[in-house]
């Protein structure tokens, strides 16, 4: 396990992890975006962070980031709603968005890479095209700012979760709402699908996480142990395992089969805001309040 | 060690009358201790039966204090809220709104402080941060402000007066103080900086920088000073002047004219 101390100059909020196809050494690439403004690009190599590149111009704070899936592209949103897509390769913007008043929070990438998704204060899931740089379209899900959001790793669902607690599920195909799951009363900060598409896992400030089966938005289990809000929660690519962050400080990793907790890391001496897992499913990151990186290796 | 004379030699000195008295007394008091009082050890205090405890008590006086700041009676607010934080320390609502009144009543610093207090005993709760913004605001740390005003819009993104009347309001302000650097910059290079009018420059700097002054250490230590002096003077003159129930803009505009008065 490796860490990194003050890696920005205040909380951490977000961030992401993925890999860099065309590295041949075969590195990766972890980005985080800090209420500093500043989005920085690291690359994890050798056991080790290194700073590739300190990307500056947001404002109010960079509350998501996200990466595309050949790690070419990365995304940022922050408060004072722009969107911009990054060249990973030379820390060059390649695409600066203004979504208007608050009308981008949570952003996320598809999985073919041609569409950003953002949430808005509307209850409105714009999808944004990441050549043309404009909203391509919309769906609404008719409820509360979406503060959360999702893409299915086969690229057939979208999934939201709003701040009164209600998760969306939409078809992108068709663009229609094919479920709403009311599982929690208390706004949803995250959610994420398993690889394989078929689970979709919540988490909220009721402290509490939840499993759906996507296909019959059947609740598969409801798990708790955290002592405050779930702030993030991301799957591991072994299908099995799926990691959450808290305002309790802790980083958790659980068992979707056992819905049972594995481990608890008690590393972060602040609200732990980001956890992702590495493509590959052997390391964990973790960003937080402290303004610490945590990386964590996970035995598969 | 220590003794009474008297009753070890009670057969030499002392009369034999008044030894018998002494201990006829003795036995009195072994005899009716169960039909009299007690005088020799200290009766049991008596359990008080109050009607409220602390946690009521605590609750009750902050109801009340919000009756009389919603009357505009600030400093009587701050007296019961501050016997109801004596009862219940880290209660965060009543912390809230002591901080929220000092800054009513223009306490700039001792707002703050409590502000600060707050967020530390519940981090989560936005509420905090949007009192500690304001704070920040007043006491001119406008970038600080901003940053607090940030973190409770991503504690709860769900609030459109959080939005427009604080987020976006500071961030005007640090364009606005943005936008005046670059001019005087400007100003600057093209000379237009004479010791004749230097003055008049100087005042409308300090008009535009009053909230926003976080780029430059020197600057905003002036404007604080310049702030809370006419703090002092305005609370002694009107004290009504200083609401925060008016809205945060207002009340810059309100400070800054009144910087420009006392400059001027």
């Amino acid at each position: 396990m490796d860490w990194l101390s003050k890696a920005h100059e205040d909380s951490i909020w977000s961030c992401a992890f993925g890999r860099n196809e065309r590295d041949p050494s075969g590195s990766e690439t972890v980005v985080t975006g800090s209420i500093d403004d500043y989005v920085k690009v690291w690359k994890w190599q050798d056991e080790r962070l290194e700073l590739r590149h300190t990307l500056e111009g947001h404002q109010l704070g960079v509350v998501s980031v996200d990466i595309n899936s050949d790690g070419s592209l990365a995304a940022s949103s922050s408060l004072d709603s722009h969107v911009r897509i990054w060249d990973l390769d030379s820390g060059k913007m390649a695409k600066s968005i203004d979504a208007g008043p608050v009308d981008a929070y949570t952003i996320a990438f598809s999985p073919d890479s041609r569409f950003l998704a953002s949430g808005s204060h509307t209850g409105k899931i714009n999808l944004f095209g990441v050549d043309t740089g404009r909203k391509e379209s919309s769906m609404d899900t008719r409820g509360k700012f979406t503060l959360s959001l999702a893409y299915s790793p086969d690229g057939k669902f979208i999934a939201s979760g709003a701040l009164d607690g209600i998760v969306n599920v939409f078809d992108i195909r068709t663009g229609k709402l094919i479920h709403t799951l009311e599982g929690h009363a208390m706004p949803i900060r995250s959610l994420c699908f398993s690889p394989d598409s078929q689970l979709l896992i919540t988490a909220s400030d009721d402290c509490q996480i939840k499993i759906y089966d996507v296909q019959h938005a059947n609740l598969a289990g409801t798990l708790s142990g955290h002592g405050s809000w779930v702030l993030s929660v991301d799957f591991c690519a072994d299908n099995t395992h799926f990691v959450s962050g808290s305002s309790d400080k802790t980083v958790k990793i659980w068992n979707a089969g056992t819905r049972q907790c594995v481990h608890t890391f008690h590393d972060h001496m602040d609200q732990v805001w980001g956890v992702k897992y590495n493509p590959s499913g052997s390391k964990i990151v973790s960003v937080s309040d402290d303004r610490n990186i945590h990386m964590y290796d996970c035995p598969l | 060690m220590t003794s009474f004379g008297w009753k070890r030699k009670a057969g030499a000195k002392v009369s034999k009358q008044l030894t018998e008295a002494f201990s006829a007394d003795i036995k009195d008091e072994g005899s009716d201790s169960d039909d009299s009082c007690d005088w020799l050890r200290p009766s049991p205090r008596k359990v008080a039966f109050s009607l409220e405890d602390a946690n009521v008590k605590s609750e009750r006086l902050k109801l009340e204090g919000a009756t009389l700041a919603e009357a505009d009676r600030y400093w009587e607010a701050l007296k019961k809220w501050e016997e109801a934080i004596q009862l219940v320390p880290n209660n965060h609502t009543i912390l809230d709104m002591k901080a929220q009144a000092l800054m009513a009543v223009g306490e700039v610093f001792p707002a703050l402080q409590t502000a600060e207090k707050t967020v530390k005993i519940l981090p989560t709760w936005w509420i905090g941060h949007q009192t500690l913004g304001r704070a920040l605001a007043n006491v001119g740390e406008v970038k600080m402000a901003q940053k607090s005003f940030s973190r409770a819009v991503h504690l709860n993104p769900g609030e459109p007066e959080l939005w427009k009347e604080d987020l976006l309001w500071v961030k005007s302000l640090l364009d606005r103080h943005k936008l005046s650097r670059v001019q005087e910059l400007e100003e600057a290079a093209s000379g237009l900086i004479g010791s004749s009018n230097r003055n008049t420059v100087v005042i409308r700097e300090l008009k535009e920088n009053h909230g926003n002054n976080s780029a430059d250490e020197d600057e905003s230590q002036a404007v604080v000073s310049y702030e809370s002096r006419e703090l002092k003077r305005s609370k002694l003159s009107t004290p009504a002047q200083r609401q925060h129930s008016i809205s945060p803009a207002q009340q810059a505009k309100c400070l800054a004219s009144d910087v420009l008065v006392v400059l001027t």
